[in-house]
């Protein structure tokens, strides 16, 4: 039945209930109506005519209860009907589009040295993450997902010693000038995927890599913590990689087993000359369903990065005379060029269990340049050059969630031997935090960090204090 | 251990970083005491384990029962294929009714605000949403018949013999007949 039809029948049925009801006259708010037993006798019980007041008042029950019971099969129509045909669901092109949004202020600040002034000292708003995710499924076996994020970066943002301004003169606008900011879209991932079955789905395109907790939760409505770990911020394995990619999943009873193994080009995200930048890694995970929810995961990445410096050498065709130019690419780092390999080793552990939650990762980093081709330092050396070395990161987080709505949390994060610096250092920044839910969808999110090097030489210390609100829809 | 604490900090803006740390403690102060006086607390224990449910698939799938951590599977997206490879069409209830919380609780082991939250971290990871949400367990019943591979959960009473039983849900735990 069509839903226009079955919305005439349901509103013909609600009239007529309506009307049968003996006491639906008195529903129509009337100031100082005459009490019920001085109303005249309902016009429907005139028509029916039956012989005596029970006899009437059964008749009506009984008209009653069958306009009832044709409301309720009506209204049960009608909802399955604009339902969409119960195949269709996965069986017809389809596309979701959902995301989160978060908006706040944050305030990030140094007490002294070299980067004070690059960090902002003062309180101030901000836009967040505007993420939209388009979810489309042509067929069962056929998923797309996109996902990107608006904001207004880069504005304000550093590129080298000044600041972007992206600002720019609005001619379309209708007065024909006024400034708008150029803001971008950042892809956080689009890939095409084929499932057989939960056990073996392929993936290509710009992957989320699947390493750890952090970077698969990912969004702001789904972390505890707002601000990231170090083992984020460094990217101890890329977080986007440009590749192919294999997932699944085979649960056993209470448990479930998944595995993701991946091939990309690595840190490079894009190829575009002769290097087959490798980069392979993958990710186990065992999670377990019930009052005692535990994912215990093990992460490892191996890849090449480097970056190529091309030199022009200008001479003279020996038979036209003529000039010429050839770009030959350099060999070596003096001129800005450099070659390393690295691999990533990490174990994560989540724990759920009532109110209480755990979030803990732990990772290793060992990078190793090619002879004569080491990076150069940017910041405070850049005479200087990175040496092949380990990284360790390490954080916790422990939160609590009680009477629904309040969830303080604490966050401590480790790490150590950043190559800029020196390697003989190590950092922890100590947390606490507030998120409030107002709903599952809605939430206020509070932080306050204080990052502590060891030793301080170079005067690196530094407070964050943020605030977002968050919504998902 | 050779650690600075901001002593060398310039004494101006050492003395509005005092204010304004003061000021963002009493802000936060300020939002938690608000929250406390707006929220009325959380729900209570409910009397949802009185509700008795009966998990109907259509008489067309491949199984004659299903265990409490196979419905966890199927209701979690973890399983999405019967054993003959078909494809498996769980419907829920609506957030907050009865049966859904019941059936969340007794299945999932997720109360009404972890259950939210767990299909709210699927969406943000790209995983597989939650299983349509239909209004009422007759129309459930309908479509279960109907739709091949699907599963769902309905007050005991409203079962009909279009439909096969793979389970009941009394007293909180799962129970196959």
């Amino acid at each position: 039945m069509k839903p226009g039809r079955i919305g005439l029948e349901l509103l013909t049925a609600t009239l007529g209930l309506a009307l049968a009801r003996p006491g639906a006259a008195q529903e129509t708010p009337a100031t100082g109506a005459a009490p019920a037993a001085e109303a005249p006798a309902p016009a429907a019980a005139t028509v029916v005519a039956p012989a005596s007041d029970a006899a009437r008042l059964q008749a009506v029950e009984k008209q009653l209860a069958e306009q009832q019971k044709k409301l309720e099969s009506l209204e049960a129509e009608r909802a399955e009907a604009a339902l969409p045909d119960p195949s269709a669901e996965i069986d017809r092109p389809r596309l979701l589009v959902y995301g989160f949004a978060d908006m706040g202020m944050q305030w990030l600040a140094m007490d002294d040295g070299p980067y004070k002034d690059v960090i902002a000292s003062v309180p101030g708003f901000v836009v967040g993450n505007i993420n939209l995710y388009f979810d489309a499924r042509p067929s069962p076996a056929w998923r797309a997902l996109v996902e990107t994020r608006f904001g207004l970066a880069p504005q304000g943002s550093w590129n080298g010693l000044t600041q972007v301004d992206n600002r720019f003169m609005d001619t379309s606008s209708p007065s024909g000038r006024g400034y708008a900011v150029w803001s971008g879209v950042i892809l956080e991932r689009a890939w095409l995927q084929w499932a057989y079955d939960e056990r073996l789905a392929l993936q290509a395109g710009y992957l989320l890599t699947p390493y750890g907790i952090w970077n698969v939760d990912h969004g702001t409505p789904t972390l505890i913590s707002l601000l990231l770990p170090s083992l984020q911020v460094d990217e101890a394995i890329p977080q986007h990689q440009v590749g192919v990619q294999a997932l699944g999943a085979f649960p056993i009873d209470n448990w479930e087993l998944a595995y993701h193994a991946y091939l990309t080009n690595g840190r490079n995200v894009i190829a575009v000359d002769e290097h087959w930048r490798e980069g392979m890694g993958g990710r186990l995970v065992l999670r377990r369903i019930g009052d005692l929810r535990v994912a215990l995961g093990g992460s490892g990445y191996y890849g090449t990065f480097h970056k190529d410096v091309l030199l022009a050498h200008v001479g003279t065709d020996p038979v036209t005379g003529e000039s010429t130019i050839n770009f030959v690419k350099s060999q070596w780092a003096a001129d800005g060029g450099y070659a390393a390999s690295e691999w990533s080793v990490g174990g994560d552990l989540s724990l759920d269990f009532k109110g209480f939650r755990f979030r803990g990762e732990a990772m290793v980093r060992r990078v190793d340049y090619e002879d004569g081709k080491h990076e150069h330092k940017t910041f405070d050396n850049p005479a200087a050059m990175y040496p092949n070395h380990y990284r360790h990161y390490a954080y916790g987080i422990f939160a609590y969630r009680f009477a629904s709505y309040f969830e303080p949390y604490l966050f401590i994060d480790y790490n150590d031997s950043y190559p800029a610096i020196a390697l003989n250092h190590y950092a922890v920044c100590f947390s606490a935090g507030l998120n409030l839910y107002f709903t599952a969808y809605a939430m206020l999110k509070m932080q306050y960090a204080d990052q502590r090097f060891w030793p301080n030489d170079n005067n690196l210390n530094m407070k964050f204090a943020a605030a977002r609100l968050v919504l998902v829809f | 251990m050779g650690t600075r604490t901001g002593a060398g900090s310039v004494g101006g803006n050492q003395g509005r970083r005092v204010w304004l740390a003061a000021a963002v403690r009493i802000g936060a102060a300020a939002v938690v005491v608000a929250a406390l006086v707006a929220f009325p607390g959380s729900p209570g224990p409910s009397a949802q384990t009185s509700v008795r449910l009966a998990v109907i698939a259509n008489p067309a799938v491949p199984v004659k029962t299903q265990s409490a951590s196979e419905l966890a599977g199927i209701f979690s997206r973890a399983t999405r294929t019967w054993k003959d490879g078909s494809a498996i069409r769980p419907l829920n209830l609506q957030p907050g009714s009865s049966e859904r919380i019941a059936f969340d609780r007794a299945v999932l082991h997720l109360d009404p605000d972890q259950s939210a939250q767990f299909w709210v971290d699927r969406l943000v990871r790209g995983e597989e949403p939650a299983p349509k949400a239909i209004t009422k367990a007759d129309i459930v019943l309908r479509l279960v018949a109907s739709l091949a591979g699907g599963i769902g959960y309905i007050p005991e009473d409203k079962v009909d013999d279009k439909v096969r039983v793979l389970a009941f849900i009394r007293d909180g735990k799962v129970v196959t007949p």
